[in-house]
């Protein structure tokens, strides 16, 4: 796998963002005098992947899979342990003063939580004005502020209000405000409609798909909801335990899944109409601690495809348990990180209720032994 | 707003109010009633030399040396509320930089901070002050070639010297959980620096417990300089301070009851002011409150 020059996107084009084998673990310490690192947790492993301008891709896994790690380390927010990250064709990854605040300007990030992202003391004004500020953009400061309010659908006579007096549609309205003052093209959306009310989920999504139309912007958007991430996304990477295991085109992912993981995942989506008689892949055992990930592929443990292969509940195929499997393109742009790829007839569901609970967490506990 | 429904902290408000007028109104009182603070009325002592009590002409009495005591109060006041008032301000301003700073950036300066707090709050206070003042106030030059002055200056500073860490450590605290809040990291992500999210970002959110602690801080400080006053070591004689007028009273209590009892009341009620004014603002700027 090449280093140097980051990988062209799906469709050929150069990337606008790309990272390589990016790394990041936090390490565990322990003591109170003389603090000693005791271990570290895999926050992000060996993860690559890259987003073409104008697309919006879409980044699904299941809560303390990486997902939020990944955001900040994008928006460089946290440093990454090892890896790269090339933006607009450029290094990133370890920028500093001048030349990051440049890179700053053209990468913003949407929050999870539109009531811990506003800071409660300052106005909305002050809140979607500061990247002006910072920057020293010219020009009439207020007036750009109430043309984005406007655009995000506030009403510009809001401008000295504080947060409080807003609903979470709203304020989440001025933060993604606050992240267009600045005109990026990339935006990373950390979950920004997790923590709103489903009738407000709509809004917020037709929102940033609207000014993304307008401003031809690139969306890095992070969900664990994976009807909204089919709504919004050109592309699907899907994460576990910090290692991408699947990236494909959004159709493909949701309608061919190959990774069984993937499978799983889609399977356990509760449908609108008629899913009653629907079965779907339940996965026994629980998602392994990150600070002591499993040997091998970090799915074995649990994966219903490597009991088929062994044709055993209780075993797993030996290069499953030992080696861990790279992300690699098993048709053009659908990379997959799986020693036996899902294949047509394959019985995951008749597959996942043979395994008992206490084979999976004899599986876990030899391959983290 | 809740803070005008507290009715003890209102009480506590209008008090102290009238105590900043009488402290203003101090040369006013004495033109009134003719008495200087220092001026010496023989006639309002007898012949063992001990005072006369209260009459029509000196409300709450003359000292041993004949001096008007209402008088004395009103300068008294002056003292007080300088010292509770500046005192409070520097060790809030050292205090809320210093705690600002270590809760921020943690890390070898959090422990240099924290550790240098700690070892002042666990100082005997009252006997390093007593040093101090008077190793520095035993000559007219002060100490440090002349640079802290015995009197008001060196009273001031000692009593701020030994409650900025009270606001320090209050500050860390409240910046350590603060500084993890989504709000900073969205200020780091427009490219804040450090100095703006300290300043702009945090310092905002912390006004409330600063102003609570300060208001609290004051009647202690104002204890304190009463203390340093009564060892004889706080202002000057020249200068009336409630704390020395206790002092002086100590000696002739059994005869002069008035000596004591207004200066007495006067502390007990400022202090008891001060606290409960603190208590009315803590509970009105509570932000859970308001919501």
């Amino acid at each position: 796998m090449s280093t140097e020059s980051p990988a062209p996107a799906a469709n050929g084009v150069e990337p606008l963002v790309a990272v390589r084998n990016l790394v990041k673990r936090f390490p565990i310490t322990r003591g109170i005098l003389f603090q000693r690192q005791i271990g570290a947790v895999h926050a992000v492993e060996d993860l690559s992947l890259s987003i073409a301008p104008g697309e919006t891709l879409g980044l699904v896994g299941e809560s303390g899979c990486g997902k939020s790690t990944t955001a900040r380390l994008m928006a460089r927010l946290l440093e990454p342990t090892s890896g790269s990250i090339h933006f607009e064709g450029e290094d990133i990854t370890h920028l500093a003063g001048r030349a990051m605040q440049h890179v700053r300007r053209r990468v913003q990030i949407v929050f999870q939580d539109p009531y811990a992202s506003l800071n409660p003391r300052q106005s909305v004004g002050q809140i979607i004005g500061a990247p002006l500020r910072i920057h020293h953009v010219e020009g009439d400061r207020r007036k750009r502020v109430q043309e984005l309010m406007e655009q995000t659908g506030l009403n510009p006579e809001h401008y000295n209000r504080y947060p409080h007096e807003f609903s979470g549609g709203q304020r989440q309205r001025i933060g993604i405000a606050r992240a267009l003052a600045l005109n990026p093209s990339l935006i990373v959306c950390d979950e920004p409609v997790s923590a709103l009310d489903v009738s407000i989920q709509a809004q917020i999504v037709s929102l940033l798909t609207d000014l993304q139309r307008e401003h031809s912007l690139t969306y890095l958007f992070i969900s664990h909801d994976l009807g909204v991430v089919r709504h919004v996304s050109d592309r699907v990477a899907v994460m576990y335990l910090g290692r991408l295991v699947e990236l494909t085109d959004r159709d493909t992912l949701y309608e061919n899944p190959r990774h069984p993981y993937t499978a799983a995942l889609i399977s356990a989506v509760p449908h609108g109409t008629g899913s009653s008689g629907r079965r779907r892949i339940v996965l026994q055992g629980d998602v392994p601690s990150p600070a002591n990930p499993p040997a091998g592929c970090p799915f074995h443990p649990r994966c219903p495809k490597a009991r088929i292969i062994s044709g055993d509940p209780a075993v797993v195929p030996e290069r499953c348990a030992t080696e861990v499997p790279q992300a690699a393109e098993i048709t053009p742009g659908h990379q997959v990180a799986c020693w036996y790829p899902l294949e047509p007839g394959d019985d995951l569901i008749a597959a996942a209720e043979a395994m008992a609970p206490e084979t999976v967490e004899q599986a876990e506990e030899a391959a983290t032994a | 707003m809740r803070f005008r429904r507290d009715r003890w902290a209102m009480a506590s408000l209008v008090f102290i109010g009238l105590l900043v007028i009488l402290a203003f109104a101090a040369p006013l009182i004495a033109t009134i009633s003719g008495h200087g603070p220092n001026e010496l009325f023989r006639d309002m002592t007898d012949d063992f030399g001990l005072p006369k009590g209260p009459n029509g002409s000196f409300w709450f009495g003359a000292d041993g040396s004949g001096r008007d005591v209402l008088v004395r109060i009103a300068y008294g006041a002056r003292v007080s509320l300088i010292v509770g008032v500046v005192a409070t301000g520097v060790a809030v301003l050292i205090g809320v930089t210093l705690g600002l700073i270590a809760g921020y950036r943690g890390g070898v300066i959090d422990t240099l901070i924290s550790r240098t707090a700690d070892i002042v709050l666990s100082l005997p206070l009252l006997l390093f002050a007593i040093g101090i003042v008077t190793a520095c106030g035993s000559s007219r030059e002060g100490c440090f070639g002349g640079t802290v002055q015995p009197g008001l200056t060196l009273v001031i500073i000692v009593i701020a010297l030994f409650s900025w860490p009270y606001v320090a450590k209050i500050v860390r605290g409240a910046v350590l959980s603060l500084r993890e809040r989504e709000f900073v990291e969205a200020s780091r992500s427009v490219g804040a620096g450090d100095l703006t999210i300290m300043f702009r970002e945090i310092l905002p959110n912390l006004v409330s417990v600063i102003i609570v602690y300060a208001s609290l801080l004051v009647p202690q400080n104002i204890l304190f300089e009463a203390y340093l006053s009564f060892l004889g070591l706080g202002v000057p004689d020249s200068t009336p301070s409630w704390g020395r007028m206790i002092s002086d009273a100590s000696d002739i209590f059994d005869v002069a009851w008035w000596l004591m009892l207004f200066p007495g009341i006067f502390l007990l009620l400022t202090v008891l002011a001060f606290n409960l004014l603190g208590d009315g603002l803590r509970d009105a700027l509570d932000p859970k409150a308001d919501r």
